[in-house]
């Protein structure tokens, strides 16, 4: 297991990172400010979608949701300040975003560790994608690398719907092939 | 001088045969001819089996000829539940349900049950009176029994037995009357089906004070329930024995619902990814989750993606 906010190895119990001394209350004071709700997968703090674009990756989403039962997937798009992360961000956002489907607070109904938001830092041009535990060692850093770089051509052109659809498209394998491992986990 | 007595001959043949197909009216030929031909066989009062073709003459001869053959077992094999018995298939399928309701509406309310045998219109059983009587005895041993030869066309050649579970035979004026009341006033109708169907019905009818007047009441309602009950589980079986010969038909009318319902299932459920809830450890106060991936950037084209790979390479999230 590794801290989201450094990167560095720590224990898997572990109450805060003893690298960077990072944990999930100390995050309360950078983010505080921004908004929680996440809509039909959704989540654009940053405004960049008008209306056409934002039905596009709804339908994306809902379309790569559709063939798994537990797994909640999230679009972030966020303006991230200088001393604000993506990784913190996205670490942020998996424990305290209200995903909601339609007026429905989707907490309420499921399990937030099927959550995957895909992140993408429209100022600093990152992109990025945060796991729930369900997904923990099972999901290759090299895998997810290739999920990301699918949509990076049309990203570098300035095309972030294009791009996170691309992406989008591309992590269905992966997410299969992870609950695969998973399963086999829990056989053996 | 012969060869050319030949020729001519040849030539006044084929001019001959020429005038003579040209003489024939142009209705004659081809389509119009056919519809002609058969305009005028129409015409003619030819039976019809004729037209049915030579499979069903075949069938004409076969049903006369074994009356007095393995037709003639059928006959005597009677459910003791009672009902119609038409091995020659003399009533459609649908005069037979109309009977068979007649039947068992009698049935349902008697302690005598109807056994209605259907004959063509002088068809005969040929048996004396005595081997009939020994035949029908031995068949409804111990058991209440209308049974009636129907003569199909002529209700009155109808012939019929009474029989009593303890006594056997009943004879006497009133079961003559039964038999002959019920067929003369049947034989007024014109239709042979409405007059079978006018003779069971008055038959019925006339048969309950018969029944009253041969049985004691307490026994003819117990008699009644048993034969409810029979009635019950021979249809019972019969159901099921329907069921056992069309398998096959069954299960093919049933594959497209279990195809649909497999379809169902797996479009909803097996076709999906299930995600499974491990025993995952909790960390950095997350309830969640914690695992945020490498990310890449895409502001600077020249940056490759080769270069951003590197700090990937053998971590897991």
């Amino acid at each position: 297991m590794k801290c989201p906010e450094c990167l560095e190895k720590i224990h898997d119990h572990a109450e805060e990172c003893p690298h960077c001394g990072m944990s999930l209350e100390r995050l309360h004071s950078l983010y505080e400010d921004i908004s929680l709700a996440v809509n039909d997968g959704i989540h654009d703090v940053a405004g960049i979608l008008k209306l056409d674009t934002r039905k596009r990756l709804k339908a994306a989403v809902k379309l790569c949701e559709k063939q798994f039962i537990g797994l909640n997937l999230a679009i972030s798009f966020v303006a991230l300040r200088d001393n604000q992360s993506l990784e913190s961000y996205g670490f942020w956002l998996m424990n305290h975003g209200e995903f909601h489907r339609g007026s429905v607070w989707q907490s309420e109904l499921e399990d937030g560790r099927g959550r995957v938001i895909l992140l993408v830092d429209v100022e600093a041009k990152r992109i990025g994608l945060s796991y729930g535990y369900y997904f923990d060692g099972h999901i290759k850093e090299k895998e997810n690398f290739e999920v990301l770089s699918s949509g990076h051509a049309s990203l570098l052109e300035g095309s972030i719907v294009e791009g996170c659809e691309q992406i989008l498209v591309s992590l269905k394998p992966l997410l299969k092939r992870a609950i695969t491992r998973s399963r086999k986990e829990v056989r053996s | 001088m012969k060869h050319f007595t030949n020729i001519t001959l040849i030539a006044l043949f084929l001019s001959g045969i020429t005038v003579a197909q040209n003489l024939r009216p142009k209705d004659s030929f081809g389509s119009k001819g056919l519809l002609k031909t058969k305009a005028i066989l129409s015409e003619l009062n030819l039976p019809d089996w004729l037209w049915a073709g030579a499979h069903q003459y075949d069938n004409v001869q076969r049903s006369y000829r074994l009356i007095d053959g393995e037709l003639l077992k059928e006959y005597f094999t009677l459910s003791i539940t009672g009902g119609i018995h038409d091995p020659q298939h003399i009533l459609t399928e649908n005069q037979r349900d109309q009977i068979e309701q007649l039947i068992s509406t009698h049935d349902m309310n008697s302690a005598m049950p109807i056994h209605l045998n259907v004959l063509y219109d002088g068809q005969k059983i040929p048996f004396t009176e005595d081997e009939m009587r020994h035949k029908l005895g031995t068949l409804f041993k111990d058991k209440n029994a209308l049974v009636i030869f129907y003569h199909y066309g002529d209700a009155r050649g109808t012939k019929g037995y009474v029989l009593l579970d303890r006594q056997g035979f009943v004879d006497g004026w009133e079961v003559d009357e039964l038999f002959l009341k019920s067929a003369r006033d049947a034989s007024i109708q014109i239709d042979n089906f409405t007059e079978m169907e006018s003779f069971v019905s008055d038959f019925s009818k006339r048969s309950f004070w018969l029944e009253q007047k041969l049985m004691p009441p307490v026994a003819a309602k117990k008699r009644n329930n048993q034969l409810i009950e029979q009635k019950e589980n021979s249809q019972w079986e019969t159901t099921t024995q329907l069921l056992l010969d069309h398998k096959m038909k069954l299960l093919l009318a049933l594959l497209p619902f279990i195809l649909g319902v497999f379809y169902y299932l797996w479009s909803r459920r097996w076709s999906k990814y299930t995600l499974h809830c491990n025993d995952v450890p909790v960390r950095l106060g997350a309830d969640y989750g914690a695992n945020v991936s490498e990310t890449i950037e895409f502001s600077n084209p020249n940056t490759s993606l080769a270069n951003q790979y590197e700090k990937t390479k053998n971590k897991t999230i």
